[in-house]
């Protein structure tokens, strides 16, 4: 018997959700991004096959087939992130864990317990019926998990108040081929936006709030040094920069009639802060940051995360290389912001290529400014150790949890043929 | 086997199918949420579509099927990042699917039976009328009591409250009998639209031949297709179409829903609860009205955690209910949970599709509470009660 076929069998003893079908692995094989034609075609591989999970017992299974059969896992919670990160580079498991979405609240201790599968917005609804909030949540909320999030890092909703994710952990219990591990503290740094290449989360502990009243209101601002004023004056629970032209964009996609300049979109705790329309149908549109993608049909994304102290100069220059149809959004945590440019584009022409360099440029000039990409994922692995600050500690780590890179291989750490491509086409650009 | 679309058809689905920004928002839709594989949600359609127009995908007989286990219930649409027209997109692709190979077992059979009958139970066409209580008097008004095929042959007990309630309130109404043929909704949700285009012509055309001048349906898949297909194929067959489409319960409230409020001295007791039937809430916007009708009853409504435009939709529409029974049933049981958690007496549709698979998957989940009822044999339920 052939050693695949074997495995199959194996597979198909062990767990009841499991597919093998080429166009369903296909569909787990994808997340948000859509590359240029070259650079798929050496990015785009296929899962081999689909497993989605049910308890702990069956992650463990998972691992130890990985190991006897030198098979990459790629985790994945529901594919809303656009760094590659699901994307099975190397062939492999994809383990879907869409099954363990068990959460639970402690109302007295303020505390969630969530399995990885679970959704944010789930929970957020659940944590409202108890007079409890989420402290941060993605704006994916609706659909993405706390696995997910937590693997990817990053901010959100809340973050101005109480940071990224990563400041919002009590503790993970995590699965590696040592075992099952439980992480607090400094160690969450190895685990917390590595993309699921040091292990994969099975739970999750997270310290809720008090449900507050919400109030959102707009600041117009003149540039975005203003903007960065602005906010040094005021305490709030999120802070989002929206560039006019990105208002103009929502206006023409939407029917809208939003005021046409930059903005900020504060929300604060603050009783007495007056009710404001405008800025509650943006409030409530959150979740929708990609609605602009109706004018491409496509749409390219660079995001960068950068000091805020560095945010008018970076900004400044960001704004003389993008093409004129693109739109800004900033999110902003306690010290950094999120700089998101979105160009509308469209993939099966030739100026998507020029979008995605576009993309890279505003990513270098992002470092230039003391940035970093949001996150380094598949697509910008070769950065990993320019812009990660304890580089050489996570990769003797992963190479101690992980000899033979089965877990999730070619995210974060480069490997393959993709980084040196893409450390190239950076030099091009 | 290939399924690639040319033309119009191509341009018309492919801004649609690109533009999907893959957030799964869409995850909420109730075959997704029973199946739990993606080539069965919104997204991986969308995405499994991308792929075979780029003729980078092939769709497999599985894929086929997949692609059909969607009620066209379009709850998707309501929370899509990007407003794609998704109900609109899943019939499309349908209907492409369809013309190159051919409907499903279950849908090709519905379609033979309506060649044969008329209707897409298999049963004679001559006993369509056979619900109708002896004696009643018919008038040749040119409003029509259109009964449509479910309350004809499964729920005649809907189409019998209806013209009791009509007589009751002195209305004067006209109806097809025998001549009463399909609406053709069945044929358009699983993709047969050209099978579809000869029916609508023929009802057209009997319509005028008969004066009538407003339609008023019992059934929520009659009515949309009344009122969201016939305009838009008759536009394109070169067809006038040119009636007042009515559901009963906007029928029934601009004609008597003052009496009822106000006329009735007993009022009903209880506790119930509403299902909005997919294709009369989120397709076609009715909402109030039915609810208006429940509470004039004097019930109490009390409303499911999924309501209005975020109704759940009961399992049966888009042929999931012929071709997939098991999944139509699973969906139905999750509706039924909702409505039993909500405590209510009756659980009280508005179209005889739902009240027909609703029973069938309450019977399914062994639940005794709440009856399922139609907003019909409610209005008559008061009306008796009053003597
Ligand atoms: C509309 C929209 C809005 C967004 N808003 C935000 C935002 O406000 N802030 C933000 O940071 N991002 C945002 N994102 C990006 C993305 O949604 C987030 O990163 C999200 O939290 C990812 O969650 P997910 O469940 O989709 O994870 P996935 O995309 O499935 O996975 C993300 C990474 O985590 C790994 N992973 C998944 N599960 C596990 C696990 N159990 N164990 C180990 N590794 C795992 C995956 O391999 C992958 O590398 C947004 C995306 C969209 C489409
Ligand atoms: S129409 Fe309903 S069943 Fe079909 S994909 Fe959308 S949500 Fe799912
Ligand atoms: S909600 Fe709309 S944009 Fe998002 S994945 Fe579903 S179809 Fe695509």
């Amino acid at each position: 018997m052939e050693v695949m076929d074997k495995f199959e069998m194996e597979v198909r003893r062990l767990f009841p959700y499991v597919s093998f079908h080429p166009l369903e692995r296909e569909i787990y094989s994808h997340d948000i991004s859509v590359l240029p034609g070259y650079i798929d075609s050496i990015a785009h591989s296929i899962a081999d096959v689909v497993i989605q999970p049910e308890n702990t017992f069956q992650v463990k299974e998972i691992l130890r087939l990985s190991k006897e059969y030198s098979i990459p896992v790629i985790p994945r919670g529901s594919a809303t992130s656009g760094y590659g990160g699901v994307i099975p580079y190397k062939g492999g498991i994809v383990v879907d864990f869409s099954r363990m979405d068990w959460f639970e609240i402690d109302d007295e201790k303020k505390i969630l317990t969530a399995e990885p599968g679970a959704v944010w917005w789930d929970i957020q609804k659940k944590a409202n019926e108890l007079g409890l909030s989420l402290r941060v949540y993605p704006t994916s909320a609706p659909s993405s998990t706390v696995g997910g999030w937590i693997a990817h890092g990053g901010i959100g909703v809340g973050s101005r108040m109480f940071g990224g994710i990563e400041e919002n952990i009590e503790e993970i219990k995590v699965i590696d081929f040592e075992g099952t591990k439980r992480i607090s503290g400094e160690e969450l740094k190895f685990y917390v936006g590595m993309q699921g290449t040091t292990g994969l989360l099975v739970k999750a502990k997270i310290p809720l709030m008090d449900l507050r009243n919400e109030k959102a209101f707009i600041v117009p601002v003149e540039d975005i040094s203003h903007a960065v004023n602005v906010l040094r004056l005021k305490t709030l629970y999120t802070a989002v920069f929206l560039s006019k032209n990105y208002m103009k964009l929502l206006n023409e996609v939407r029917g809208e009639d939003y005021p046409e300049k930059d903005i900020l979109l504060c929300v604060s705790f603050d009783e007495n802060m007056e009710r404001d329309e405008v800025a509650e149908r943006l409030w409530e549109d959150r979740f929708f940051p990609m609605r602009i993608k109706k004018k491409g049909p496509s749409i390219v994304i660079s995001e960068v995360l950068i000091p805020v102290d560095s945010l008018p100069s970076f900004y400044s220059e960001l704004m003389m290389k993008i093409p004129p149809g693109a739109g800004v959004q900033i999110y902003f945590s306690r010290n950094h912001a999120n700089v998101i440019t979105m160009i509308p584009s469209d993939e099966r022409e030739k100026r998507y290529t020029k979008d995605w360099k576009t993309a890279f440029k505003i990513v270098k000039i992002g470092i230039k400014n003391s940035g970093k990409p949001y996150s380094t994922g598949l697509y910008l692995s070769h950065l990993s150790k320019k812009v990660l600050p304890d580089y050489m500690e996570l990769e003797s780590f992963k190479k101690r949890v992980d000899p033979e890179n089965l877990l999730n291989p070619g995210k974060i750490f480069p490997s393959g043929k993709l980084p040196r491509i893409m450390k190239l086409a950076e030099i091009v650009v | 086997m290939r399924v690639i679309p040319t033309g119009r058809e191509l341009e018309e689905i492919t801004e649609d199918v690109l533009v999907c920004a893959y957030c799964n928002y869409c995850r909420i839709c109730p075959a997704f949420r029973i199946e739990g594989w993606e080539s069965i949600s919104p997204r991986g359609k969308l995405y499994m579509l991308k792929k075979i127009l780029s003729g980078k995908g092939v769709m497999d007989s599985n894929m086929v099927k997949d692609f059909f286990k969607c009620t066209t219930c379009g709850f998707c649409e309501t929370v899509c990042q990007v407003n794609i027209p998704l109900i609109n997109l899943w019939e499309k692709a349908r209907r492409i699917i369809v013309d190159s190979k051919g409907p499903l077992p279950s849908h090709k059979k519905i379609a033979n039976s309506i060649g044969v009958n008329m209707n897409p139970y298999g049963e004679e066409r001559n006993l369509r009328d056979a619900w109708l209580p002896q004696g009643l008097k018919l008038s040749g008004s040119s409003t029509l009591y259109f009964a449509g095929c479910t309350a004809s042959f499964r729920a005649k007990e809907i189409a019998l409250s209806t013209v009791e309630i009509f007589s009751h309130f002195g209305i004067e109404f006209n109806y097809l009998g025998r001549d009463e043929i399909c609406c053709g909704s069945t044929l358009l949700r699983t993709g047969q639209r050209k099978f579809a285009e000869k029916i609508i012509e023929r009802n057209v055309r009997m319509l005028e031949r008969r004066g009538i001048e407003s339609i008023v349906t019992t059934c929520a898949g009659c009515y949309r297709t009344f009122s969201i297909d016939y305009p838009e194929i008759c536009r394109e067959l070169g067809l006038d179409f040119d009636f007042e489409i009515l559901h009963l319960t906007q029928f029934i409230e601009r004609e008597a829903g003052r009496n009822i409020k106000e006329g009735m001295r007993a009022k009903l007791e209880g506790k119930a609860t509403y299902h909005d039937p997919c294709h009369l809430g989120r397709h076609t916007g009715v909402y109030e009205e039915p609810r208006n009708l429940i509470k004039a009853t004097g019930l109490e409504l009390v409303e499911m955690t999924h309501n209005r435009n975020e109704s759940f939709c009961c399992g049966a529409g888009g042929g999931v209910r012929a071709q997939f029974r098991d999944l139509s049933l699973k969906i139905g049981g999750m509706r039924i949970m909702e409505a039993f958690e909500t405590g209510a007496d009756y659980l009280v549709s508005a179209c005889p599709f739902c009240k027909m698979h609703l029973c069938h998957s309450k019977r399914v989940a062994g639940i005794e509470k709440p009856e399922v009822l139609d907003i019909s044999e409610i209005i008559l339920k008061v009306i008796n009660e009053n003597g």
